[in-house]
């Protein structure tokens, strides 16, 4: 079981811990096929239903992080496992070799 | 690691994710006066002020008689005293009440070695809980905020 602990200021705060990559607007795009004016409806939904892998972003869409969440890691995964699952499969959706970093994300909504 | 954080409000904030548990302080404290390391250095510190007396300086002797003091006052030494007991069992914690209300102790993800799966990772966590705390714990993934 995975548990949120709120701020201490009752604020609605969010956060996640992935290990990823952070993907600007234009690889984003070039990935979910859009155009350069098109306009993001629901991008994180759609990038998750495209990649496979845990998704989020700021309001403004400037930067998405692209990767797994430290708890969809399974009983059985190694640490090697689940990072070279990250890097293999955003190998094969960037075309390229990239840099996985493990990423913290914190914010008030 | 990279680490970055954007609140609106512009506060000092950091985000977490461990497997462990949430302790709260009173149950921290009756672990740490039960650890016989903590009686240990303050008897080492009172017998070392004791040794002290005629044979160094006054302020000298009035110093080491404070820090074996400070070391009587449990309160002011729990971050000391936890740290120590926290390196010592290889667990990391986060103050997220921000005021040590209560404490998310466990170990960190990106702590998870190569050649260790989820479930050793989840067992060590358990197993070290366990011996600390004198009992079974039970362990959760937490993710949350706390402030820096």
């Amino acid at each position: 079981m995975k548990i949120r602990l709120g701020f201490v200021s009752n604020s609605s705060a969010s956060s996640f811990c992935i290990y990823g990559v952070l993907l600007d607007s234009d690889e984003v795009r070039k990935l979910l096929e859009m155009g350069e004016d098109d306009d993001f409806d629901d991008p994180v939904e759609q990038l998750e239903k495209k990649t496979g892998l845990n998704c989020g972003t700021y309001d403004d869409y400037d930067n998405f992080y692209v990767g797994r969440s430290y708890d969809t890691l399974k009983d059985d995964e190694t640490g090697k496992q689940f990072k070279e699952s990250v890097e293999k499969k955003l190998k094969e959706l960037l075309g390229k070799d990239v840099k996985c970093e493990h990423m913290e994300e914190a914010w008030n909504g | 690691m990279k680490v970055r954080t954007r609140f609106v409000s512009n506060s000092s904030s950091s985000s977490f994710c461990i497997y462990g548990a949430a302790i709260d302080m009173e149950t921290l404290k009756k672990i740490l006066q039960s650890e016989e390391k903590i009686e240990t250095e303050k008897e080492k510190l009172v017998k070392k002020a004791q040794e002290a007396y005629g044979k160094v300086p006054p302020e000298e002797y009035l110093k080491l008689k404070a820090d074996a003091e400070h070391y009587k006052d449990f309160d002011e030494g729990f971050y000391e005293q936890f740290n120590k007991l926290i390196t010592k069992f290889g667990l990391s914690y986060y103050d997220q009440s921000g005021y040590g209300e209560y404490f998310c102790i466990g170990r960190n993800f990106t702590s998870m070695k190569d050649d260790e799966t989820k479930k050793q990772f989840q067992d060590s966590v358990q197993s070290k809980l366990a011996e600390m705390c004198g009992k079974k714990i039970e362990c959760e993934v937490i993710e949350g905020e706390y402030a820096t």
